[in-house]
């Protein structure tokens, strides 16, 4: 918390940077020159510049409330208790945390955010996955191969039939699928160091796009600009991670639940299938080994399948709001900014 | 070891076999999970009376505040005579107005959206002579369709498995090997070695099954993130369209929240029952057949197999192998289309809430649609 404090407050105040009061006196002396020309205008017959003074101190005015708005609202974001709200809605892992590991307690929203994002990359769904998968992978590939030999003259080799078959899962059909798998989930990893990234640097993203786009507001050539700047500034400061936050919080929680479901039944279907007895003609028979085997692999497939929703969707789902956010607010405030159409348009 | 200790470890392993006894499923169960209570719910927590009131409250104050502000803004508007700034406000007032409405909405509560939910799907499967339990509340809408879609996937799953042995016994024959070759000289003869071309093209068939799980996997998770989630767009949409300058996205959020929550999991089930009737998977597979059983007869059974190895009748277990994994994939395929479906139609829907609820970003050509 005092860390987005600090930098928002050291952008604010730092004397290189001194722009609050600055802007404060530009915005009054703007005022007073905007003031004296509306009040000369009659007296020159020009009405129509009468008006559009109007509008215009009208503008600046907005801009002044505008500036104190913002270091309301960024003190507000960097102080206020998100942790404990979204723990109230469920939002927040606190329960299950390995020792080590701290719960951010009373945190604000950049905290909660990097902390789920954090628990997904390294303990929750994504983790897991990228630990079990590989493993079954290596496993079905240890599979068994069959080999059958029959001489017709004991002894010679090159007189009979021969055969051989590999059971081997992993180099045949399933091979291919957690192929395919393992290498989305790499594609996975990076579209959530992405995230990361962005939400490690939305505080400073907040403090330095919001303050240069209130500055640029103040004057009338670069109001449009200002507009835009500040619609991204928020929208990646402040609506991305409250989207992460309760996006990735739900899964974080949602996760810690269907894990018991996922994976408590790989031991319970393969030894103890329905009684005692039960259990001990499936440990002869192989039959265990079979559950086992197969429970495993549809656990493991539903975990990459909860990992690659998680980790698809919610980002397609964070950044279509953000951007949705950022077109309607920059149309608000100046231009149209349409900062996912110029990636895209750049990938 | 005493006779306590043995008692114990007896004791013990019948606790553990008893204690198991419910675990009797290979295949894990998620959707039970996700729709029966086991997991907290965001809009159970919003919708219990402390935090809904305060919503409810909070959004109410914000209202009033903002007609202040407008109220400032018109008398400056009236003072400076700035038409626009008076259009605007008037226009203010208005969108207040119906800010209210959305919150009387709200407090209309979830009752209200289930009823709307239930109903789609209810009105949707009456064409379709179904078996499916009937629809009493949201959760069961979402369970059921989450089960219809984790079921097919597990199968197609399944359907792997079965893929694998097949290519392993046809790996088996394939290598069969005859050597007359005493003293290292003489003959060896593969007679089915050829059908490592038929692993080959039965193999292909994998990528098909992966593609269908994957997509069906995902719906299953979608609809659990889209139950869960989404309602908190209802509430976040109010507030911020009760602001004039995220009026915009508040109405995308609002249209997010219609299209995915109440339609997505409606036209998901209607679908989903039609393309998991009997008669579709049926027809799917008629059509399959027909077309491998002319493919068949005008290429395999007479150019490709004699080519290859004349003495062999086996062009029919050839064809039929491929033709029973072309029907296992259209039977697939065709509920992965569904889904396609229902998502174009929610997208076409939100484009439609975002214009009724002014995001002109959710319109034509919007976002959404150059991200898919």
């Amino acid at each position: 918390m005092q860390e987005c404090l600090n930098s928002i407050n050291s952008f604010l105040t730092a004397p290189y940077t001194a722009w609050f009061p600055i802007t404060l006196i530009a915005a009054t002396l703007i005022i007073v020159i905007l003031a004296a020309i509306y009040l000369f205008a009659p007296l020159m017959g020009r009405e129509d510049i009468r008006r559009n003074i109007g509008i215009m101190i009208y503008q600046t005015l907005f801009g002044i409330v505008l500036i104190i708005a913002f270091g309301i609202f960024a003190t507000w974001v960097c102080t206020f208790n998100a942790e404990s709200l979204l723990q109230n809605l469920n939002l927040i892992l606190v329960n299950g945390i390995p020792s080590g590991l701290a719960v951010p307690q009373n945190a604000n929203l950049y905290e909660t955010a990097v902390y789920d994002l954090y628990w997904f990359t390294n303990y929750g769904a994504l983790a897991n996955t990228n630990y079990f998968l590989p493993v079954l992978y290596f496993v079905l590939n240890m599979g068994p191969s069959l080999n059958i030999k029959v001489n017709f003259i004991p002894g010679v080799d090159d007189l009979g039939i021969s055969a051989k078959g590999s059971f081997n899962l992993g180099g045949l059909v399933l091979g291919s699928y957690f192929n395919y798998v393992i290498d989305a989930l790499y594609w996975l990893f990076i579209i959530n160091d992405v995230q990361f990234i962005i939400i490690s640097a939305a505080p400073i993203i907040f403090a330095i796009f919001v303050s240069i786009g209130l500055i640029a507001r103040i004057f009338g050539f670069s109001r449009n600009f200002g507009g835009s700047l500040i619609a991204l500034g928020v929208g990646i400061g402040f609506v991305y991670p409250l989207m992460v936050s309760i996006t990735y919080g739900f899964i974080n929680v949602a996760y810690s639940q269907l894990k018991n479901n996922i994976f408590s039944n790989i031991v319970g279907s393969a030894l103890f299938s329905s009684n005692l007895q039960t259990m001990l003609v499936g440990l002869i028979n192989g039959l265990a080994v079979v559950n086992l085997i197969l429970s495993s692999i549809y656990s493991i497939v539903n975990l990459a399948g909860f990992t690659a929703t998680a980790s698809l969707i919610l980002p397609i789902l964070n950044f279509v709001v953000v951007n949705t956010f950022v077109i309607d607010f920059s149309q608000a405030f100046g231009e149209r900014l349409d900062f996912m159409s110029l990636l895209a348009r750049i990938v | 070891m005493n006779k306590r200790t043995i008692l114990l470890v007896i004791l013990a392993a019948i606790i553990l076999a008893r204690s198991s006894y419910a675990q009797t499923q290979i295949l894990p169960d998620p959707c039970y999970s996700l729709y029966n209570g086991e997991l907290p719910s965001t809009f159970g927590a919003l919708s219990n009376a402390s935090t809904y009131k305060g919503l409810i409250g909070y959004s109410m104050l914000i209202i009033l505040s903002v007609l202040m502000i407008v109220a400032f803004l018109y008398a400056i508007g009236i003072a400076f005579k700035i038409n626009r700034l008076i259009s605007f406000s008037r226009n203010e007032i208005l969108e207040n107005v119906l800010n209210f409405i959305l919150i009387l909405f709200v407090a209309g509560g979830i009752a209200g959206i289930d009823g709307v939910v239930i109903g789609i799907a209810q009105f949707s499967t009456s064409a379709v002579s179904t078996s499916q339990p009937s629809i009493t509340s949201t959760s069961d809408l979402y369970h059921n369709a989450c089960e219809n879609y984790y079921g097919d996937a597990m199968g197609e799953v399944g359907n792997l498995f079965l893929l694998a042995l097949t290519i392993f016994e046809i790996n088996i024959a394939s290598s069969f090997q005859f050597n007359f070759m005493p003293n290292g000289f003489g003959v060896s003869l593969m007679p089915f070695a050829w059908y490592s071309l038929l692993s080959k093209m039965v193999g292909l068939f994998s990528l098909p099954i992966v593609a269908i799980t994957g997509i069906e996997l995902i719906n299953v998770y979608l609809l659990a993130i889209i139950y869960y989630i989404f309602p908190l767009f209802l509430y976040l949409g109010i507030l911020f369209r009760t602001f004039p300058w995220t009026r915009a996205i508040g109405g995308a959020l609002l249209g997010l929240f219609i299209s995915f929550y109440v339609f997505y999991p409606a036209l998901i089930y209607a679908i989903s029952n039609i393309t998991t009737s009997s008669s579709m998977q049926a027809f799917a597979q008629s059509t399959i057949t027909n077309f491998a059983n002319e493919l068949r007869e005008n290429f395999l059974g007479s150019s490709l197999t004699t080519s290859i190895n004349p003495g062999l009748s086996v062009s029919s277990a050839f064809s039929s192998l491929i033709i029973t994994y072309a029907e296992t994939i259209a039977g697939g395929g065709i509920n992965s289309i569904g889904i396609l479906i229902s998502l174009i139609i929610c997208f076409d829907l939100i484009e439609a809430f975002g214009d009724l609820l002014g995001a002109p970003s959710l319109t034509h050509g919007g976002i959404l649609n150059k991200v898919i």
